[in-house]
């Protein structure tokens, strides 16, 4: 007696499971093309806003704390490369 | 032509799988070397833009200042976070439990974020604009401009990438001071869910 759970799916069910990742896609690409573009979107260079930015409190924040960040990490990575470039870390196979 | 491409699967599959073991914490440093300078990149140019006043199309971090093209290159951008990605999926087997959560974080962080460098790499191909815009345009740029939208992606995948990588050398050290006779060891653990340091 065959198993219903394994037995393949009717071939209508298997073409929508293929069919639903490209109507995904071409949903997504229809509500792209149809939002309206942003003030930002006009009237610069490829790529890049001309803008000169005021500098709003969340992003002097974001920017100030990574630089406190960086170094702190940056300082903890040097360490451990040293670790693990000088036979501080172990590797396997290696015998002492 | 089927045959290649599994032949083809079964060696990135197979340099995974190596990658995740003995040198696995080597092959993290060296990445996270680079993301490390990226990140500080992004943040230079932030500070060019919004401490010091720059115009952004003059803000292109510490390199700019020397190659400015590198800032505006749509190219070297989908590039490096298509290898950014494909090193977030290539180390991911060597980290577990809570490291493996926030790396798994960043990664699907970077999924997003490579998604809109996807878009601008098209559009700067095709010429097609999405909503309309003179230039190319990426979906979350329709609330945050470009400099200030880039940094917070930079950061939100920087961040759990950073957390994962301090859990996961904390728990290697760990494990060294709890079993010094199995210092031998590899730091970096199998693709399967294991302790650090396995035997051979």
């Amino acid at each position: 007696m065959s198993d219903p759970q394994n037995a393949p799916p009717a071939p209508g069910r298997r073409l929508n499971r293929r069919r639903r990742p490209l109507l995904f896609i071409l949903l997504l690409v229809l509500f792209l093309l149809l939002l309206p573009a942003p003030a930002a979107a006009h009237g610069g260079p490829a790529g890049a806003e001309t803008h000169v930015a005021s500098s709003p409190f969340w992003i002097l924040t974001l920017i100030y704390t990574q630089l406190l960040l960086a170094p702190l990490f940056g300082g903890w990575l040097l360490v451990q490369g040293v670790r693990i470039w000088t036979n501080g870390w172990p590797r396997r196979g290696d015998v002492h | 032509m089927a045959g290649q491409t599994f032949s083809s699967v079964r060696n990135l599959l197979s340099f995974r799988e190596r990658l995740n073991g003995a040198y696995h914490a080597h092959a993290l440093w060296l990445y996270m070397v680079v993301v490390f300078g990226h990140w500080l990149e992004h943040i230079a140019q932030a500070y060019q833009v919004f401490v010091l006043h720059w115009p952004a199309v003059d803000a292109g971090g510490v390199l700019g200042l020397w190659f400015p093209e590198l800032a505006a290159s749509e190219v070297l951008h989908f590039a490096y976070n298509l290898s950014l990605l494909a090193g977030l999926w290539l180390l991911r087997p060597g980290f577990s439990d809570r490291a493996r959560l926030w790396w798994d974080l960043a990664l699907v962080a970077q999924g997003w974020h490579f998604f809109e460098h996807f878009l601008l790499q098209v559009q700067w191909l095709t010429g097609v604009f999405l909503f309309g815009a003179d230039h190319q345009i990426g979906i979350l740029q329709l609330w945050i401009p470009r400099v200030e939208l880039h940094l917070i992606y930079n950061t939100v995948v920087f961040i759990p990438m950073m957390v994962a990588m301090v859990l996961h050398f904390r728990r290697a050290r760990r494990e060294m001071a709890a079993h010094p006779d199995r210092a031998t060891r590899d730091a970096g653990s199998s693709p399967q869910r294991s302790p650090l340091w396995q035997d051979r």
